[in-house]
């Protein structure tokens, strides 16, 4: 609804527009409110967004062409057009008005030839609350923006000149013009001796420069310079409290840069920082400090960052992530192994792993208090890097996790045990025939057999005999038998003749079960004696048995029977 | 309709082919000035204006130069200066305005007789303008028969920020912001007061907010460019009794000055005048007996004053986070008292200045030399100041840029106190940019012959009538002469 504002006084020296003239006006707030609205609610290619800009932009160029430059005044709450409220909204919150105005916006102007994009910036400054522009309001944004067709008029541009008047005159000068007279008249003042103009005046060479300055500065990274300068004086700084208080800063910058992923330019910083450690010029307790801190930086926050930026891209190099980590070091181990933990991407927890083997080469047992960690995972990694360390104390460090109530860790440890080149590892490895997780027994199982270990032949017999035996399902009874047969060799044979010929008293045939388990044992013994064997039972009446040996004697003699798989048998 | 467009783009063609004109028209000018009419040392320079021109028509624009606040425009788009083409610009502006033309049309049929006549039309006005000289400039136009030319009349400055309602413009008008001098006066005063504000919070170690300031600058850099010499004149405003916010305010506008000069945008002006005016914020953490101390300061007071630089970062680093904006002002800060010979302090391995850094130096020293209570303790003359920065050229200052201040200041700095040869007393106001008439400075006359304190005209040296000359250039300070009352 549209209203003559009561502040009248000036205003009843202005002809009243005409009834078309402020319909059109208000057409423009109501159109640019709604864009306003839109602007905050959809992308910026919603057709709904564009149709609103649309209609703005040629409600606005409608009545620019047909009553001149549309100028609004701003009140607290209200948009005036010649003095007649267009727009009124008293919610601080969403007022356009209000905004405006609390930045001393004090006239809107929008001229011809404004376009689509100058009314859509504009709408995006003024259009909604911006609680994070600490350092700009709608003034300093508008001009940052350049909008050619959209001008306004400030407060300051109107009250001031008022305070500026009200300045005392000054006082007369005379005297002081009286001085001078005295002193010219007892002295002859000399000429100027001003220097010739001609070498006051830019040469090629000099705008050549300025050029070249000029653009030069354009190409400076802001963040370069300020890193340059905190070096500086960290590198000269000769005050020890000026020392600390830029260490500080450093260190503070550094963690900064690493939260919001400016992984290089932290990486500078810390290699900077990790100088400073090793600079004679500083304090023993200064190079302490700085040490501390570098410990310091890799924080939660620090690694969630790290792990989200070395999973996001190639922002960071294989190298500069092993420098990094390696400046870090051992003060850090916790969390590369916690980064380890999180990072997916395969070549970075290469490299993690890498620096991480290298930080425990001479003393495996900085891993230590990482092994009673509660978080799987962490342990899991220290694992796996005392497993690539391979050393006799890092074996007595995890065989206690043999039993740990994690089936992840319980497998990097036996990883670890099979890697292993101390001959206590392998003995190790029977316990967990006994182990919980199936998937794990007959990785035991497999590995005693493949590296040999006839140690573990008694154990594994055994088992066929526990009572337990015929719960376990057929995989892990055929990975039992295949250990027996290749560990067990000639010796065996009886027991698979057994379950290959022996019908059982109410069966016709042989059990089917016994049979796959007999003959993946005698396919891991691969000898003439099996072959043998084999060629016996193939006069079995089952056919499926029967085929399933024949298989066997073709894998056999093909030289493949030890690459077959349990469901190619 | 695409949101992502940029519509604003300048048209890059039009920018070269408008500093292509301005350029052609320069040398026409400049020729005219030393040719009859009918010489063929004009051909060249007429062939050239005229290949421009239908250039321009080839780019379906229309072939029109004008003047808006102190900015030459093609069409509508705006020719920016820089340091090569500013004296084109220049002298291109001052002719026009000289004759009180805001723009210049070519027609499509314009011809080189055309050229010829209308550039001696122009010769044929002299003097300083008057109301009617737009009048008698037309009329000297239909004498020549000159009918593919066509001139526009020059708006006031002040109808360049009529906006708003016509109550807004009423009050406009009746203010005196159309003059410039008194929004100049209130930006300044504004830019001591926000300044003094900062140093009050950075005192009281409160979070740094830059919005009033980053105002503040933006104003003043607009201001600039209409009215350049009165910013300039109130850079010599002085509190000679204790250390004020004056400096920053001033070597804000030194900077700005110079970077406006160098060709610099307006977004990279922004970054040198907050860096400019926040140059010295470590000042807030040296005791003010030590910056307000009459005598010369102690080997330890020094050594504590020159910790101001180091002091400044810390407190941007600690009251503010680091952006595009701050680490600007981190590194004027740190800068302005290196040199460019890095001899300054503070004494620390570092090797490379900013183009920023060696701006603010050579305002700083400038602004200190002549100041009373910023470092030093007995301020110079203006002349004798850029004297002895002249001795450290290529050395302290950059040679380019110390040149091309003294281009923004003139020979006889703004505010300097000239005895002439009537025996009047006269305070330099305003210095000519064309390089012939830098010892001509504007100057107004304070005292007569006699003596006696007169609130005399602005004289222009190298128009005036008798002609003056300038006998002597006195120090102020002796004396107790306050120049800047002059600019207020």
């Amino acid at each position: 609804m549209i209203q003559r504002s009561p502040d009248t006084s000036a205003d009843s020296e202005i002809p009243a527009p005409s009834r078309e003239e402020l319909a059109s006006a208000q057409d423009v707030i109501l159109a640019m409110v709604r864009a306003a609205k839109g602007l905050r609610m959809y992308l910026p290619n919603n057709p709904v967004l564009i149709k609103f800009i649309d209609d703005l932009s040629a409600r606005m160029l409608l009545h620019i062409s047909s009553f001149g430059d549309f100028r609004l005044q701003v009140d607290r709450f209200a948009l005036r057009y010649q003095g007649a409220d267009v727009y009124l909204n008293q919610d601080p919150k969403e007022s356009i008005a209000f905004r405006l105005y609390a930045d001393g916006v004090r006239a809107l102007l929008f001229a011809d030839g404004v376009e689509p994009q100058e009314l859509v910036t504009f709408l995006d400054i003024v259009g909604f609350e911006r609680p994070n522009q600490q350092d700009d309001d709608i003034v300093t944004q508008l001009w940052e923006k350049n909008l050619p067709h959209v001008n306004y008029l400030l407060q300051e541009d109107f009250v001031e000149v008022g305070w500026i008047e009200e300045q005392p005159s000054e006082d007369s000068q005379q005297e002081a013009l009286t001085r001078i007279s005295a002193f010219i008249a007892q002295n002859s003042p000399l000429p100027p001796r001003v220097v010739s103009k001609h070498l006051l005046m830019l040469t090629g060479a000099e705008a050549s420069w300025l050029r070249q300055a000029k653009q030069a500065e354009t190409q400076r990274n802001p963040l370069d310079d300020v890193i340059n300068i905190l070096s500086a004086i960290l590198a000269g700084a000769k005050d020890p409290a000026l020392f600390d208080d830029f260490l500080e800063i450093m260190t503070k910058l550094t963690i900064d840069l690493f939260l919001v992923g400016e992984i290089g330019q932290a990486l500078r910083l810390v290699r900077f920082l990790n100088q400073l450690t090793n600079e004679e010029s500083l304090a023993p307790d200064q190079r302490q400090k700085v040490t501390a801190l570098l410990a310091g930086m890799l924080s939660d926050q620090t690694v969630q960052v790290l792990q989200e930026t070395l999973d996001a891209g190639d922002s960071v190099s294989h190298e500069e992530l092993r420098d990094l980590l390696q400046i870090f070091g051992l003060a850090s181990l916790r969390a590369i192994c916690e980064l380890l933990g999180r990072v997916e991407k395969l070549k970075m927890r290469k490299v993690i792993i890498e620096v991480l083997v290298d930080l425990g080469r001479n003393d495996p047992k900085v891993f230590t208090p990482f092994l009673a960690d509660p978080r799987w995972y962490l342990v899991r990694n220290v694992v796996l890097v005392l497993s690539l360390l391979g050393s006799p104390v890092a074996l007595e460090m995890i065989v206690g996790l043999i039993s740990h109530k994690e089936a992840r860790i319980r497998k990097e440890v036996l990883g670890f045990l099979e890697r292993s080149p101390d001959p206590r590892a392998k003995s190790y490895i029977l316990k967990y025939l006994r182990d919980e997780s199936s998937a794990l027994r007959i990785k035991a199982l497999q590995v005693l057999a493949r590296e040999k270990q006839y140690f573990a032949l008694k154990p594994a017999l055994a088992l066929t005999t526990a009572e337990d035996f015929r719960t376990k399902d057929l995989a892990e009874r055929k990975a039992i038998y295949e250990a027996i047969g290749e560990l067990g060799s000639e010796s065996t044979i009886p027991l698979f003749r057994e379950m290959l010929l022996k019908k059982s008293w109410y069966q016709k045939t042989v059990d089917k079960d016994s049979a796959i388990c007999a003959v993946a044992g005698l396919m891991k013994m691969k000898s003439a004696a099996a072959l043998q064997l084999l060629e016996e039972a193939r006069k079995q009446r089952n056919i499926e048995i029967r085929e399933i040996i024949d298989q066997a004697i073709s894998a056999i003699s093909a030289g493949q029977g030890k690459a077959a798989g349990p469901d190619e048998v | 309709m695409t949101l992502e467009k940029n519509p604003f783009r300048l048209s890059d063609e039009l920018a070269r082919l408008g500093k292509a004109l301005v350029a052609q028209m320069f040398v026409l000018f400049k020729t005219s000035l030393n040719y009859s009419e009918g010489h063929a040392a004009l051909d060249a320079p007429v062939a050239n204006v005229l290949k421009v021109v239908r250039e321009i028509f080839g780019t379906k624009e229309e072939a029109t130069l004008r003047v808006r606040s102190g900015h030459l425009y093609l069409a509508e788009v705006r020719l920016k200066q820089d340091a090569a083409g500013f004296e084109a610009s220049r002298v291109v502006m001052e002719e026009m305005k000289r004759h009180l033309v805001g723009g210049i049309s070519f027609n499509l049929a314009v011809t080189a007789e055309d050229l010829r006549r209308f550039v001696y039309a122009m010769r044929e006005v002299d003097g300083v303008p008057s109301p009617d000289t737009y009048t008698m400039f037309l009329q000297r136009l239909q004498q020549r028969m000159i009918v593919n030319i066509e001139v526009e009349t020059l708006q006031e400055e002040g109808e360049t920020v009529e906006i708003g309602n016509d109550r807004l413009n009423l009050k406009l008008n009746s203010g005196k912001l159309e003059n410039g001098k008194p929004k100049a006066k209130v930006l300044y005063q504004k830019a001591i007061t926000v300044m003094e504000e900062v140093m009050e919070n950075v005192r009281a170690g409160q979070t740094l907010r830059l919005r009033e300031p980053k105002r503040v600058v933006q104003r003043l850099i607009d201001l600039l460019s209409s009215h350049e010499s009165i910013l300039l004149g109130l850079t010599t405003i002085r509190c000679n009794v204790a250390y004020t916010e004056n400096h920053p305010v001033n070597v804000c506008l030194l900077s700005l000055v110079m970077g406006r000069r160098l060709g610099m945008s307006k977004f990279q002006l922004c970054e040198l005048g907050m860096a400019a005016l926040f140059h010295d914020i470590g000042k807030a953490e040296i005791a003010r007996k030590i910056l307000d101390k009459p005598e010369e300061l102690s080997a330890q007071e020094q050594q504590t004053l020159e910790e101001h630089p180091l002091h400044g970062v810390k407190k941007i680093m600690k009251l503010k986070g680091l952006d595009v904006m701050t680490s600007r002002i981190i590194t004027g800060v740190f800068e302005h008292h290196l040199l460019a010979d890095l001899s300054g302090y503070p004494r620390l391995p570092y090797q490379r200045l900013s183009l920023l850094g060696r701006i603010i130096s050579i305002a700083d020293s400038y602004d200190r030399l002549t100041s009373a209570r910023v470092s030093g303790r007995t301020p110079s003359a203006p002349a004798k100041a850029l004297k002895l920065m002249i001795s450290e050229a290529g050395k302290a200052y950059d040679q380019g840029l110390l040149k091309l201040f003294i281009n923004c200041i003139g020979i006889h700095g703004i505010g300097s106190l000239l005895l002439l040869d009537s025996r009047e007393l006269a305070v330099v106001m305003e210095n000519h940019q064309d390089p012939a008439q830098w010892d001509n400075p504007r100057v107004k006359i304070i005292a007569d012959a006699d003596g006696r304190e007169v609130d005399g005209a602005v004289v222009d040296l190298a128009l005036s009538e008798p002609h003056r000359m300038i006998l002597a250039n006195l120090d102020p300070h002796p004396f107790k002469l306050d120049v800047s009352r002059y600019f207020l």
